[in-house]
């Protein structure tokens, strides 16, 4: 635990398939200095002759089982309640988790500790029953070994370290018969399993429960907060490619602000720049009078920004993206193209939410491309182009804004 | 985790330790160990995702 610890700060900076790498490359440099510092680990050929006085037996079992049933359930309970539900959105969607407030580098750095005593927890007693402490234990057959067994067993089930043990011990008790040729069978059922029940020999086991559907509220209560949500003069570059150039425009609560414009025209980006993903390189962005253009994602979340994205979750309903973040405390709402895909009764459900939210005292900030919606529900419109604002008023006066008609509306620059 | 699960969590040690030989004893706590030591890695789950904040040299307006 407390080497997972002290390796966590720099591993935990990569990403991604590079963390898996660096683990692995962890692991190596562990088995070089074990094979190599003989005077201390035994090299090649370990430590053994130290387990006169360890329980061994059916008290080991005991022990080993004492450990293991509560954690089972711990990890059941854990994964089976909105911290669970944290985890899963982490795992999956990170920047709309962060978002939503949630810290990813300090869920990280615990789930990193807490494996690592799992861990050690476990070489513990594999000392104690094999009474050899040896290199081979972290190689990487054995790490690919334990590894395919949780996905043998199922990864997102609390039983699957289980199954996937009884698998990976049983195995090659009963194919003793083709010796070293087992692991071939062992392979065969990880292929099997990876391609036919993604879910492991559990997820088979246990009925799938029915996802239900995202719960909007009737009733949207109102809440204390900031009043006035500032961006002054944010600018935002890509490289050489200006995204954003002296945005400035204020919300307040009950209204709405429409975000409209062209394809690449930076309203996406400014949305991230409110939001913390993509902090501006200059402006300021107050929440009344206290600056948040450099907080974190989960911090700017938790004081009061909510965030919507274009693209739902993978076997997510509609609107699942929208009744998450009404589930949090944010009072500012910043909602990315929420009708894109919406039938037109589900558009017109949308339409009374919106209202409700305003009712209620929260702002929001609306990207979307149609201008009738934009115009039957915003109280003001700002038109991007170029990453610049070109127009800001009601939304009859950007509509007829004759730079707004000639790049956005496609019409003719002067109004009949 | 269904009652089915829980029991069967219980009564695998149960078994192992009344019912079975030295040899299915230590299959038992062979599979204890390594059901500990795969614990770690759906733990760990969150960490197979990328940073929750994108680069910004690779991202481009939208």
């Amino acid at each position: 635990m407390i080497v997972a610890a002290l390796a966590a700060a720099p591993i935990l900076r990569l990403q991604s398939h590079y963390f898996a790498l660096a683990t692995l490359a962890l692991a190596s440099l562990i088995n070089l200095v074990a094979v190599h510092a003989e005077s201390l680990t035994g090299g090649a050929n370990g430590l053994v002759g130290f387990t006169a006085g360890l329980p061994q037996g059916p008290i080991l079992l005991g022990l080993v089982w004492f450990c293991l049933i509560p954690s089972v359930l711990a990890y059941a309970a854990f994964f089976k309640g909105s911290m669970g539900e944290n985890a899963r959105l982490l795992r999956e969607a990170p920047l709309e988790a962060a978002t939503l407030g949630i810290d990813g580098g300090l869920w990280r750095f615990l789930a990193f500790v807490a494996g690592g005593a799992y861990a050690g927890l476990a070489g513990g007693f594999s000392a104690a029953l094999s009474g050899v402490v040896s290199p081979e234990v972290t190689g990487f057959p054995v790490m690919l070994l334990c590894l395919t067994s949780v996905v043998v067993g199922g990864v997102r089930h609390p039983m699957g370290a289980v199954l996937g043990a009884a698998v990976a011990v049983c195995l090659p008790e009963l194919f003793r018969g083709l010796q070293g040729s087992w692991l071939l069978a062992y392979a065969a059922a990880t292929l099997v399993v990876v391609l036919w029940a993604p879910n492991g020999l559990a997820g088979l086991l246990d009925r799938p429960r029915p996802r239900l559907p995202p719960m909007m509220p009737d009733r949207i209560a109102p809440m204390p907060g900031p009043q006035r949500l500032v961006l002054d003069r944010i600018t935002k570059r890509f490289g050489g490619v200006v995204a954003l150039v002296d945005v400035s425009f204020t919300l307040d609560r009950g209204e709405i602000v429409g975000l409209i414009g062209p394809n690449g025209s930076g309203k996406t980006t400014l949305l991230n720049a409110i939001s913390g993903l993509e902090p501006a390189d200059s402006g300021v962005i107050l929440l009344d009078v206290t600056q948040i253009e450099r907080l974190p994602p989960h911090a700017i979340a938790r004081a009061g920004i909510g965030r919507t994205f274009q693209t739902p979750l993978e076997g997510e309903t509609r609107g699942a993206g929208l009744a998450r973040m009404l589930a949090t405390d944010a009072v500012f709402l910043l909602l990315d193209e929420p009708a894109a895909g919406m039938t037109d009764r589900e558009r017109e459900e949308l339409v009374r939410l919106l209202g409700r939210l305003r009712d209620a005292g929260r702002g929001i900030i609306l990207v979307d491309h149609d201008i009738a919606l934009m115009t039957r529900v915003c109280d003001r419109l700002v038109c991007l182009d170029g990453g610049a604002v070109i127009a800001l008023g009601s939304p009859d006066q950007v509509r007829a804004d004759a730079r707004v008609r000639a790049s956005f509306l496609g019409l003719p620059a002067n109004a009949a | 985790m269904g009652r089915i699960w829980r029991v069967l969590l219980v009564m695998i040690p149960i078994v192992g330790i009344v019912v079975l030989p030295p040899l299915g004893q230590r299959l038992v706590t062979l599979v204890g160990i390594y059901a500990l030591l795969g614990l770690s890695y759906p733990l760990r789950c969150p960490l197979l995702t990328s940073a929750a904040r994108p680069s910004s040299s690779r991202s481009s307006p939208r």
